[in-house]
């Protein structure tokens, strides 16, 4: 290892070492991100919801009504046998609820073969799909037990195309991404005035003096952005893999794809902006701003369809876009395949972003 | 008094004559009402049409099931144009590549399976979903034919706990108004508490005490420059937004009230964070993560539609959400008894809040003179 290859490498270990053992760091670029996609992700995702009620009021009391209540409390939801007054009662308290009434001669007319049931609705429930569902299933339970033949149910699912898995665990994986993203940006875009701030306090200039070649010194800034975004990048996903998102879900090939896009590329904007902005307190306000912006004109937040035509144009020059676009390809679409052209766009970002920033560090005056 | 008032108006002064700072404060807000505004509204009315209609792909092998899907879309030519593919796997293989939004294919097996195959959390996904149910439902009850119905609608008050409340009825543009006022009137009084942070790390704060001025003075003088810089921030937010984005804002004595008390809600908050956590970059830190949960948890960066009812209706006591909720009442033309829920949140923030700075802020510190 050359002398000046190893002085670079030290100084980015330093810089990172340093940075883990500032707790307010830590608590920004690792322990807000988990916390705040494991907040989303029990939100906003996951789980089959809590279990709709129906209420049945039994108003035969045979065997053919208690047939249909065990035959409708082995599907997906809460039987709860009430008098009608209560029931009605239940239903002006409790959202998420329908009530079926099993008319006396209920089991005469299952016997004849045209069995009626009444259902009791609140005002909203003809709204509600999932309780529509529990009517219809109501029907298809009294139906075979007046026919003997079963109605079979249809299951209403959604799925991936790349993968054919639920949409659902992949909709947390995106929100889960979505809010590493703007900590992965915010995370480097702080780091970019490390060495402005170095040059403030002298140790910049002391390091110069003790022989460093200043080439090395931003060679080592420019290093430690990167590998803090590794770092980040590892220790988040790890943590929120353990806590049940499915990074892995499409194949280790297009979360290393994603990843390094996205880490590069908010890496190359970080160089980019340290070169160009000297200030402190502004780099803190574009650290704070900036990356929450991007991501909410990217589509890293919410679907960029429903913004107005102008806003989706405008977003082609986003890099949180192209950031978005590689996670949908490789996720969503073709894999890894698809994900080259995004990659492609985000690298050539990145670079750019790297150049403008290292020419704008030569600047920096001893 | 004459010590508070100096170092009041210093501290305003220093936040208004920076431009970064008012930069911050009024850019950023703006920005994100406008893309927010114009981004959300899909969330918040039944009115969504898309640029150009969802390319939606339906198996032929599906049989009836697929074939009464593909009617009702039919039937919504507005919202999508329906091609078909011959298998599964080829309707399947189009959305992949992208030459359809979204697949519907049927697999009849032993547990007869409708998928839409889509982007998760696409907005065609989340309009395919509730109508592919509805087919699928059709269906089954028509081969339930033997089954009568009967229904009886049972009387629900207005404010059953599933209701969305009258006030959270509004488009994107207002609601996002109201709801980044309420997040970034916590920057604005949290910016003079960083100031008054760094201050007390360097000599500054050290001189200022030389010329006999009490902590307890340079404490109240900062908070009543962080209830005023906050004060100002939503006037002119409001001002501004009024002009850009034509936001009403109510009566104007409900509307000062609600804003006195958020901005000393808001100061208070600051001055907790700054007393506990002293050190300039804690005290920034530790704001904008506290700040960041606070607008997230009240509504102000997810709609809250979109929150479950039961984190909604048991986050009415966060200020954020208070000042959310206050400035939508009022923008709606609730007096001020309307909005004393609000009024009752913020004012006790605001005691508690300032009861706990000024304990925390008026600890002596090694060496320090009272």
């Amino acid at each position: 290892m050359t002398g000046a290859l190893r002085r670079i490498i030290v100084m980015a270990v330093t810089t990172i070492r340093r940075m883990f053992n500032s707790p307010s760091d830590v608590m920004w670029m690792l322990v807000m991100p988990v916390l705040f996609s494991l907040m989303v992700t029990s939100l906003f995702g996951g789980g089959a919801g809590s279990m709709p009620t129906v209420y049945v009021v039994n108003e035969d009391g045979t065997a053919f009504a208690r047939s249909f209540i065990d035959e409708l409390a082995a599907g997906n939801v809460a039987v709860r046998e009430l008098e009608r007054d209560e029931a009605v009662a239940a239903l002006a308290e409790t959202r998420n609820a329908l009530a079926i009434v099993l008319p006396a001669r209920f089991a005469d007319a299952v016997a004849a073969g045209g069995p009626t049931l009444e259902f009791l609705r609140s005002g909203s429930s003809d709204a509600d799909v999932v309780l529509r569902e529990i009517e219809t299933r109501a029907k298809t339970v009294a139906h075979a037990l007046a026919t003997g033949e079963t109605v079979p149910s249809i299951h209403v699912v959604h799925e991936v195309p790349q993968t054919g898995a639920g949409g659902r665990a992949l909709s947390n994986v995106r929100a889960t991404f979505g809010i590493y993203l703007v900590f992965a940006f915010s995370a480097l875009f702080g780091r970019g005035v490390a060495l402005h701030n170095e040059y403030k306090d002298g140790t910049l200039q002391r390091i110069v003096a003790g022989g460093v070649a200043y080439g090395e010194v931003v060679a080592g800034h420019v290093l430690t952005i990167f590998l803090i975004g590794a770092v980040q990048a590892a220790v988040v996903l790890t943590v929120t893999g353990f806590l049940g998102t499915l990074w892995l879900t499409a194949g280790w090939g297009v979360l290393v794809v994603t990843l390094l896009g996205t880490v590069f590329v908010a890496s190359g904007l970080a160089i980019c902006l340290s070169g160009l902005v000297r200030s402190t307190m502004l780099i803190g306000w574009l650290t704070g701003g900036v990356p929450t912006l991007l991501a909410m004109t990217g589509g890293a937040f919410f679907p960029l369809e429903a913004a107005p035509l102008a806003l989706q144009k405008v977003a082609r020059i986003n890099p949180v876009y192209w950031v978005m676009e590689l996670f949908e390809e490789g996720y969503v679409y073709e894999g890894v395949a698809g994900q080259l052209w995004p990659l492609s766009v985000l690298l050539l970002i990145g670079m750019l972003g790297a150049v403008i920033g290292i020419q704008g560090l030569r600047r920096v005056e001893l | 008094m004459r010590h508070v008032a100096t170092i009041c108006f210093h501290q305003v002064r220093r936040i208004v004559f920076d431009t970064g700072t008012v930069a911050w404060l009024i850019g950023v807000p703006l920005a994100l009402i406008g893309v927010l505004g114009s981004s959300l509204q899909f969330f918040m009315s039944s009115g969504f049409v898309p640029v150009e209609p969802y390319r939606i792909v339906i198996a032929e092998d599906g049989g009836d099931v697929a074939a009464a899907v593909a009617q009702s879309l039919h039937d919504m030519s507005q919202y999508f144009g329906v091609v078909t593919a011959e298998t599964r796997d080829a309707a399947r293989a189009m959305v992949a590549r992208r030459e359809a939004d979204a697949a519907i294919v049927f697999s009849a097996t032993n547990a007869p399976t409708l998928s839409v195959i889509s982007a998760p959390d696409a907005i065609v996904t989340e309009m395919l979903m509730p109508i592919v149910r509805e087919v699928s439902l059709h269906v089954q009850a028509g081969r339930a034919k033997t089954v009568s119905a009967v229904y009886t609608d049972v009387g629900v008050p207005e404010t059953s706990p599933g209701g969305l409340p009258d006030w959270l009825q509004t488009d994107a543009f207002s609601y996002y108004t109201a709801g980044v006022m309420a997040m970034f009137v916590m920057f604005a009084a949290h910016s003079v508490g960083s100031n008054a942070a760094r201050e007390r790390a360097t000599d500054a704060y050290a001189r200022i005490r030389a010329f006999g001025v009490k902590p307890a003075e340079y404490m109240v003088g900062s908070a009543a420059a962080g209830i005023i810089v906050s004060m100002l921030f939503i006037a002119v937010l409001a001002l501004v937004a009024n002009v850009l984005f034509d936001a009403s804002w109510g009566g104007v004595v409900p509307w000062s009230v609600l804003t006195v008390f958020a901005a000393v809600a808001a100061a208070g908050l600051s001055l907790v964070i700054t007393a506990l956590f002293p050190r300039p970059d804690q005290t920034a830190g530790i704001g904008t993560t506290v700040y960041n949960f606070m607008a997230f948890l009240g509504g102000s960066m997810v709609p809250l539609h979109t929150l479950p009812v039961w984190l909604r209706d048991s986050l009415e006591w966060l200020p954020t959400r208070a000042v959310l909720s206050g400035y939508l009442k009022v923008s709606q033309g609730a007096d001020l008894s309307s909005i004393s829920s609000e009024l009752t949140t913020l004012g006790a923030a605001g005691v508690a809040c300032f009861a706990l700075g000024w304990i925390a802020w008026n600890r002596p510190e090694k060496g320090e003179a009272r």
